[in-house]
């Protein structure tokens, strides 16, 4: 069922038996699972099934930190969320992730990467991926022109990469309203939480049109999934009651903020070419890819992070822009169009490329997580939006063990690279001054918002607990990549939907 | 479609060429040099001639130098003549104390196994060694053999 909720009475009373807020990759992914139930969902979406720009304007914000996407830009405000125009690159998340790191602050999740696997094999379904695995001996066989690199594989791996084309918005916006017991609200902007008089439940979602018209929504549970930036800022925002915002006893809620370095970082020079289909990427066209990354043991031992090196055609990378300088407009379509429009002017300098080593050598790209670090954070600004709701200030921040371990990632696949007799490597620039621990204002982010309700048993450490249950309110609960400890190697969506339906299992079993 | 490409390149006679010096193409236009190949080939002429003959050094050791060992072969796929004079004169200024023509050859000679294997071959194994063992050097970004970087130092300090 679908209900545009500027069509509504003022002060309209919504009622059901759980509360998603949010219709993007998670809150669809959530909702989807509890089709044909005998419960009520209400999927809440603040904005409609086409870009509005008035709506897109409340994601706008200030960064303070490292140079940054604009805010309003970063992500889509409207039913199917960034999905609208993500890449869908999947890849689950590494043991490594999950664990313990004694290198790593804060590292750890509660729970291991094996609690996650049925939910990968489910997440699947709404991701449209089928039942292909990610092991590399699998794909080896499953792909032509699948050589790997000759490195040694007790130093690098082969990380695998499947890429969905799910685009929620227009996948599933008829199965959504057609079902007798969802009920989709568009242009439902929750404005703030109101909790019982002991702050341990959420008793409604208070809505606020552009047009100041208010509603309110009451749930036996509710389910924040409006992506990590809006998350922290709701419970921030919900400060009528506590003065800190919902479930921020401990000053935890925004901080932690972390994004996937994705960066140009080195060069590899082959001697000669070589077959590098298993590395290349082509839109719609690529069932699955790999890229580089280092072993387990090799991270620990060298004390870094997690992290994959992407290959570009050299060609083309020493004349991109980087993404962070080409995307800069506050409008997101502008923004796509002028990094867009780069890409074009780029292919067009690539392919006038003379003949030389440049032709089969290849800019490295680095995917890595980011440490995660409490200064790293979401907070609320002055300003507000249309709506009355405080923008959001971002002070995205980065540490020394960052830059160490992308720079120590070249170092080891350097090394590497001369010891297979393959080529040679050479670091960019900014990588090569051990003691600089600042990074450029060049550098990427894959416009991946994580860590800020992270997941901790601890109250004290964590602002959800293993269940993605906010500590202390018993009935409020935090789907997706904002629960995230720490940020992993691979992009977050896939990671993102099977923790939501891990979550959505969770929550069949309460209601 | 790069994969195609590079195929097309494979059977072009500039791939087949890639044998001794000849093979020689630049990173870039720019870092070409005022320096085409066959004027590298005349210096390397020059200097395999100037080396062939007793190197006199202030420390008095006479002593026949073969020229590849001022060759850094292992580079010449990747690194035009101007980059490895500037690796070469970088690792001089990066370490003085190898700021010697002389010293650099004993440094490189010693360091090779000997035995029936060609000089090329025992430099190339030298050169894996090095990565094996983390005998690295960075410079300008490179991430270069310790004997390959001094090869370059030793052809910088001809060349240059």
């Amino acid at each position: 069922m679908f209900t545009d909720t500027r069509k509504l009475p003022a002060n309209s009373l919504i009622t059901g038996d759980l509360c998603i807020i949010g219709a993007g990759a998670a809150g669809i992914s959530m909702a989807l699972d509890w089709l044909g139930r005998g419960e009520k969902v209400i999927l809440l979406e603040g904005g409609g099934f086409e870009y509005d720009d008035a709506v897109q304007d409340s994601y706008d914000g200030r960064n303070t930190g490292q140079k940054y996407y604009p805010l309003k830009a970063a992500r889509l405000h409207y039913f199917g969320g960034t999905t609208g125009h993500w890449a869908g690159m999947c890849s689950p998340y590494d043991p490594i992730d999950f664990a313990k790191r004694d290198w790593v602050p804060q590292s750890g999740w509660p729970i291991a990467r094996e609690t996650l696997q049925p939910y990968y094999k489910k997440a699947h379904g709404p991701l449209q991926l089928g039942d292909d695995p990610y092991d590399f001996d699998y794909w080896e066989q499953e792909l032509p022109n699948s050589t790997p690199l000759p490195l040694d594989s007790a130093v690098i791996r082969n990380k695998m990469w499947q890429y969905s084309l799910a685009r929620f918005g227009p996948l599933y916006k008829d199965v959504l309203v057609k079902a007798p017991n969802i009920h989709l609200y568009t242009y439902a902007n929750v404005a703030e939480l109101i909790a019982n008089d002991g702050l341990t439940a959420i008793e409604e979602a208070r809505l606020r049109m552009l047009d100041g018209t208010t509603h309110r929504v009451r749930a036996r549970r509710f389910v924040l999934a409006c992506g990590a930036i809006q998350n922290a800022r709701l419970l921030l925002a919900s400060n009528k009651q506590a003065p800190a915002g919902l479930g921020n006893a401990n000053d935890l809620v925004g901080r932690y903020f972390q994004e996937h370095l994705e960066v140009a970082s080195a060069e590899f020079w082959f001697f000669k070419p070589r077959p590098m289909g298993l590395y290349t990427y082509e839109w719609k066209k690529t069932r699955a890819s790999a890229e580089l990354g280092l072993q387990a043991g090799i991270q620990e031992e060298l004390g870094v992070l997690n992290g994959t090196v992407s290959f570009l055609p050299l060609r083309i990378g020493r004349y991109r822009d980087p993404k962070m300088l080409t995307y800069q407009k506050e409008d997101p379509r502008k923004a796509w169009d002028n990094m867009s429009e780069h890409m074009v002017e780029t292919m067009k300098k690539a392919r006038e490329e003379g003949i030389s080593p440049v032709l089969w050598s290849y800019q490295l790209n680095t995917r890595m997580e980011q440490c995660p670090n409490p200064e790293s954070r979401i907070t609320l600004d002055k300003e507000k939006d249309a709506y009355g709701i405080p923008r959001v200030k971002l002070n995205w921040a980065l540490t020394a063990l960052d830059k160490h371990s992308i720079r120590s990632l070249y170092e080891v696949l350097g090394r590497q690279a001369g010891i297979a007799g393959l080529g040679r490597v050479r670091l960019y620039e900014w990588l090569r001054d051990k003691k600089d621990d600042t990074f450029p204002d060049s550098t990427n982010a894959g416009w991946h918002h994580m860590g800020t309700t992270r997941m901790c048993e601890d109250p004290k450490r964590g602002v959800v607990d293993a269940n993605c249950r906010v500590h202390g309110i018993q009935n409020l609960y935090v789907a997706g990549s904002a629960c995230y400890p720490t940020s992993g190697a691979p992009n977050p969506t896939l990671t993102l939907v099977a923790l939501t339906l891990r979550l959505s299992e969770h929550l069949k079993g309460l209601i | 479609m790069i994969l195609q490409e590079l195929l097309k390149f494979r059977n072009t006679s500039y791939l087949y060429t890639i044998k001794n010096l000849t093979h020689l193409r630049y990173l870039r236009e720019e870092e070409w040099h005022p320096m085409k190949r066959n004027t590298f080939i005349k210096r390397i002429g020059l200097l395999g001639g100037a080396m062939l003959l007793p190197l006199a050094t202030g420390s008095c050791d006479v002593t026949p130098i073969d020229p590849r060992l001022a060759v850094p072969h292992s580079l010449l796929p990747v690194c035009s003549p101007a980059t490895m004079v500037d690796i070469g004169s970088r690792y001089r200024k990066m370490t003085p104390s190898e700021n010697d023509a002389a010293l650099l050859i004993r440094l490189l000679r010693d360091s090779l196994d000997g035995g029936e294997a060609s000089l090329d071959r025992q430099i190339l194994n030298r050169i894996t060694r090095d990565y094996r063992e983390g005998k690295l050097v960075e410079i300008d970004g490179w991430m270069l053999a310790l004997t390959e970087t001094r090869q370059c130092a030793l052809y910088s300090l001809f060349y240059s």
